[in-house]
């Protein structure tokens, strides 16, 4: 059976246009589309410095030499190559379909929660595989799957999506767990996009720690259905938590879901500030928002691409 | 005020469950619903404001209210209120139904006249305006309501649905009276009569009587009297309306028996009467009818057994209740007599003249080929405990009860010596065996003192010297007489063959001369029961009037009579049927007075109905109210873009 396409063609036309901007200086290995910020091997000049013993001949500016008789060096920008590593969370509570909804939401219900990660998953493998950089997939939950290495340019992006298609929802989140097998399994460093609910704020916030102290570019993207922010069901409910199975009696009025809101919203808020404190970005990712949209409005806004 | 359609208590009753449901609503707690999250966290962390609730409340009070009043205003409206003054109350109508036997009546190629008094009176309900009252009255012998005073059509035509005919005559001046008494006192009401219309003599005058007392009540109540007769008169039937036996006194076992058949038609009839015991036939007979006369027919036949004696006439006619009529035969069998005697010439001959018994004459201490019913000591002492009912005759000069000694018994009956002669002074005339004794010149020698009993009765004295006793001691009857026959000159008085057969007729029980039959209605029977069954098979209600027993029997047949001395058959058959028609004036054949018309602009359901729209408009404001107040608390105007942009 066909999958189905993650992104439609027009996005991925779209798609051409924009960068996936890291904001810490990565060193990886050169021949990307990737400017760095260090100076090395690369086709675009970008400066002149005198001439030190032990530099490369071939990059004197002969020219120079003949018209002020000292030796400058020609220093070209390099383009590395920066590994773009997704992490998309698997576990159960990425399974939840968002509520249809009642007309007191007054918004669209959106769709499933894990399509919407896989749809932004496929994206940031796009935009590496475009500055032919390495994408990997990497699904957790408990602990990280067997993830999946494309790099190559775009023609690579096939096996991306249909990895990514072939995922399913299964087991309890331990972020903290997954980052630290993977930051054992990829030691060096790169943009580490995280595709999560969150739920699990305690080890979100000591994940976040070690990618900062691995010196990881991390993107904290918190995708998060409509009804997960608002409750769209009233009256008596009888909740169970899909991880842990854990039930609970409650009473979904109006003012309930009001100290709801307040109290996802400030958790949000929270997540942010985590992130911003550590040197990474975070962005929220509402399901009810067309994938395109988000991707080039609210990520922009997040200065995740350009 | 009035409440036509629905009275208030039904009114009342409606809106208080209907508000009882509203309410009900309001609190409802829905069943609490499962769901799958993966945001039971944040439950956690507002658990005072997501606490399941404990207790009931109203989410919206003034919705409810709205809805309440709603629905109060729309029952009004149902109930059809209409203001008072103008407003319409009603007619009272009692229908009386005739059930008579005549309303069994199927005239050749035409309908039962029930089936068109049913029909009529289906026509007559469904005519009348909404809200009239009617009664429906059963007209027979009787006048029993089959639905008291209602306006619901339904029950009328449920009533006049189960409106069955009897066997009986109608008594429709007893009727009209009960249907006057019902409307007593009720502005515009009606006595409508429906039925064929037939009367005796007696009960035409009462009628007549009838209309005179209503022309003297006041015009504001007096009601309106109307006769719907049905059918065609006359019919052509013959009927039996009068069957007849009596026991031949010389020979018990041979019966004369009278039928008198009725001609109601107009055109005179050949009818063959048959009688029949059992299902045999014993005679067929051919009467010529005149029109409208009536014929006896007389038959004697010997028949010793009981039965059942049917009397049939043919061909059959428009009513086939009237063709045949029952009487309940019984048994004959004379009573066996044993007569111990040394000298029978002096009873053989009271008793040779007496169909009823046959006697044994047995010599003293002589053994009877029968255990006898009667034993008759004729100077001969009596054993110490009979084992039968006798009449006991002493030997000159006897004692007449060893148990106690001649002595104390002479003590205790304080007469002194018996005399030498004495002269019979009074008989007993309330005991059945000398009640019909009147003689005095009976006269007695060497009577012998009688010891009387608390349980004794006496039944003859000379002065206040017993000299004849009733007894009755171990469950048999005595009548014992302190002399002998044959020291006395009472067997050559009239009286005596009397005392023989009414002491015997005392013992054993008397013979049913006749074979006599009821007829419908009120019946009368002696003796006393504890159930009474009707020829359907069904127990009838009955009413003790002395030893009589008063029963009704709508029903002809033979009714089964239970009491303590075992059962016993009553046969009932039709009476002579009224066959005089009631001549309805023009005032009796007009129609019912038409209701007062009703203004429809005094019809208070339009209003009603308007305004239970304010309410109704209330509680869809306050519930779209409560539903925007939930919607602003769930979007609060401070809640963050849905995404960082």
């Amino acid at each position: 059976m066909a999958s189905p396409l993650l992104l439609d063609r027009d996005f991925l036309r779209t798609l051409e246009e924009v960068t996936l901007l890291c904001r810490k200086d990565l060193s990886g290995t050169i021949g990307s589309d990737h400017r760095s910020r260090n100076h090395g091997p690369g086709l675009e000049f970008a400066d002149y410095r005198r001439y030190s013993f032990g530099d490369d001949p071939r990059f004197l500016d002969w020219s120079a030499y003949l018209r002020l008789g000292k030796l400058f060096l020609k220093i070209y920008q390099t383009e590395e190559h920066i590994p773009v590593r997704v992490l998309i969370d698997t576990s159960r509570s990425m399974d939840c379909e968002p509520e249809s909804g009642e007309p007191e939401s007054g918004e669209p219900a959106g769709e499933p929660k894990f399509r919407y990660a896989q749809r932004l998953a496929a994206t940031f493998a796009y935009l590496a595989l475009l500055r032919l950089d390495t994408a990997v997939v990497i699904p957790f939950a408990e602990s990280i799957r067997k993830p999946l290495v494309a790099a190559g340019g775009r023609e690579r992006f096939w096996p991306v999506m249909e990895f990514l298609n072939g995922l399913g929802c299964g087991g309890r989140t331990d972020l903290l767990a997954s980052v630290k097998q993977f930051l054992r399994q990829f030691t060096g460093k790169g943009v580490a996009v995280i595709l999560s609910d969150f739920f699990d704020e305690e080890g979100a916030r000591r994940a976040v720690e070690m990618l900062r102290f691995a010196g990881h570019d991390f993107v904290l993207l918190h995708v998060h259905t409509p009804d997960e922010q608002r409750p769209a069901s009233y009256g008596e409910l009888i909740l169970e938590d899909v991880e842990t199975g854990e039930r609970r009696r409650v009473h979904s009025s109006p003012e309930a879901a009001a100290a709801y809101e307040r109290a996802f919203l400030e958790y949000c808020g929270r997540l942010e500030r985590l992130a911003a404190r550590n040197g990474g970005r975070y962005g929220r990712a509402l399901t009810s928002v067309p994938y395109q949209d988000f991707v080039l409005r609210g990520l922009r806004g997040d200065r995740v691409v350009e | 005020m009035n409440w036509l359609a629905i009275s208030p208590l039904e009114a009342a009753l409606i809106w208080s469950a209907l508000a009882a449901a509203a309410v009900w609503l309001y609190l409802r707690h829905p069943r609490p619903r499962p769901k799958r999250v993966s945001t039971l966290r944040f439950w956690r962390s507002i658990e005072g404001s997501s606490r399941p609730r404990r207790k009931r409340r109203i989410g919206e009070p003034w919705a409810l209210l709205a809805q309440v009043l709603f629905l109060l205003l729309i029952v009004l409206a149902l109930a059809d209120l209409r203001p008072a003054g103008q407003d319409f109350e009603g007619r009272y109508v009692a229908l009386l139904l005739d059930s008579s036997a005549w309303s069994q009546s199927r005239p050749a190629g035409q309908a039962p006249w029930i089936e068109r008094i049913r029909g009529e009176a289906d026509d007559f309900v469904d005519r009348l305006a909404f809200g009239d009252h009617v009664l429906i009255v059963s007209a027979d012998a009787d006048a029993s309501p089959l639905v008291s005073f209602t306006a619901d059509r339904a029950a009328m035509h449920k009533a006049i649905a189960a409106f069955r005919a009897s066997d009986t005559a109608a008594d429709l001046p007893r009727a009209l009276e009960l249907a006057r008494a019902a409307v007593a006192g009720k502005r515009r009401s009606a006595i409508v009569y429906i039925g064929p219309g037939l009367l005796d003599e007696p009960q035409a005058r009462r009628i007549e009587q009838f209309r005179r007392d209503l022309q003297q009540a006041p015009p504001a109540f007096r009601p309106q009297l109307l006769v719907r007769r049905v059918g065609d008169w006359p019919v052509e039937n013959r009927g039996i309306t009068r069957l007849a036996l009596r026991r031949d006194t010389a020979r018990p076992d041979r019966w004369r028996l009278l039928a008198q058949v009725h001609n109601y038609g107009r055109r005179a009839a050949d009818t063959t009467l048959t009688i029949s015991i059992d299902g045999r036939v014993l005679e067929r007979q051919t009467l010529r009818l005149a029109a409208g006369q009536g014929q006896p027919a007389h038959s004697e036949f010997t028949w010793a057994d009981g039965g059942l004696l049917e009397a049939e006439i043919s061909p059959p006619d428009a009513l086939a209740a009237d063709n045949r009529a029952l009487a309940h035969l019984p048994v004959f069998r004379p009573v066996h007599a044993a007569v111990f005697t040394r000298d029978p010439k002096i009873l053989k001959p009271v008793f040779a003249t007496n169909p009823y018994v046959v006697t044994e004459f047995l010599p003293p201490g002589g053994r009877p080929a029968a255990v006898p019913q009667v034993a008759i000591y004729d100077a001969v002492p009596p054993p110490p405990d009979p084992d039968t009912d006798s009449i006991v005759f002493l030997p000159a000069g006897a004692v007449a009860d060893k148990r106690r000694g001649a002595a104390g018994a002479a003590k205790r009956a304080g007469r002194g010596q018996p005399a030498a002669e004495m002269r019979l002074t009074a008989w007993n005339p309330r005991h059945p065996v000398t009640r019909w004794l009147r003689t005095r010149d009976v006269s007695v020698t060497a009577a012998a003192p009688l010891a009387i009993g608390a349980r004794d009765v006496v039944l003859a004295w000379s002065d206040s010297v017993p000299l004849l006793v009733a007894r009755q001691q171990n469950g048999h009857k005595q009548v014992l007489a302190a002399f002998d026959l044959r020291q006395s000159n009472l067997p050559f008085q009239p009286a005596f063959p009397l005392l023989m057969a009414a002491a015997i007729e005392w013992m054993t029980g008397a013979v049913e001369e006749m074979a006599d039959a009821g007829t419908t209605g009120e019946v009368r029977v002696a003796g006393p029961a504890s159930r009474v069954f009707a020829p359907s098979g069904a127990e009838i209600s009955f009413a003790r009037a002395g030893d009589q027993l008063q029963l009704l029997a709508f029903q002809a047949g033979l009714y089964r009579i239970a009491g303590p001395e075992g059962e016993f058959k009553l046969a009932v058959n039709l009476p002579p049927l009224p066959a005089q028609r009631w001549l309805a004036t023009s005032d009796e054949s007009s129609e019912l007075q038409a209701a007062p018309p009703i203004s429809p602009a005094r019809r208070l359901w339009p209003l009603f109905v308007l305004l239970a729209l304010v309410p109704l408009w209330a509680e869809w404001h306050f519930a779209e109210k409560l539903r925007v107040k939930s919607y602003e608390l769930a979007t609060p105007p401070s809640s963050p873009p849905t995404h960082n942009s």
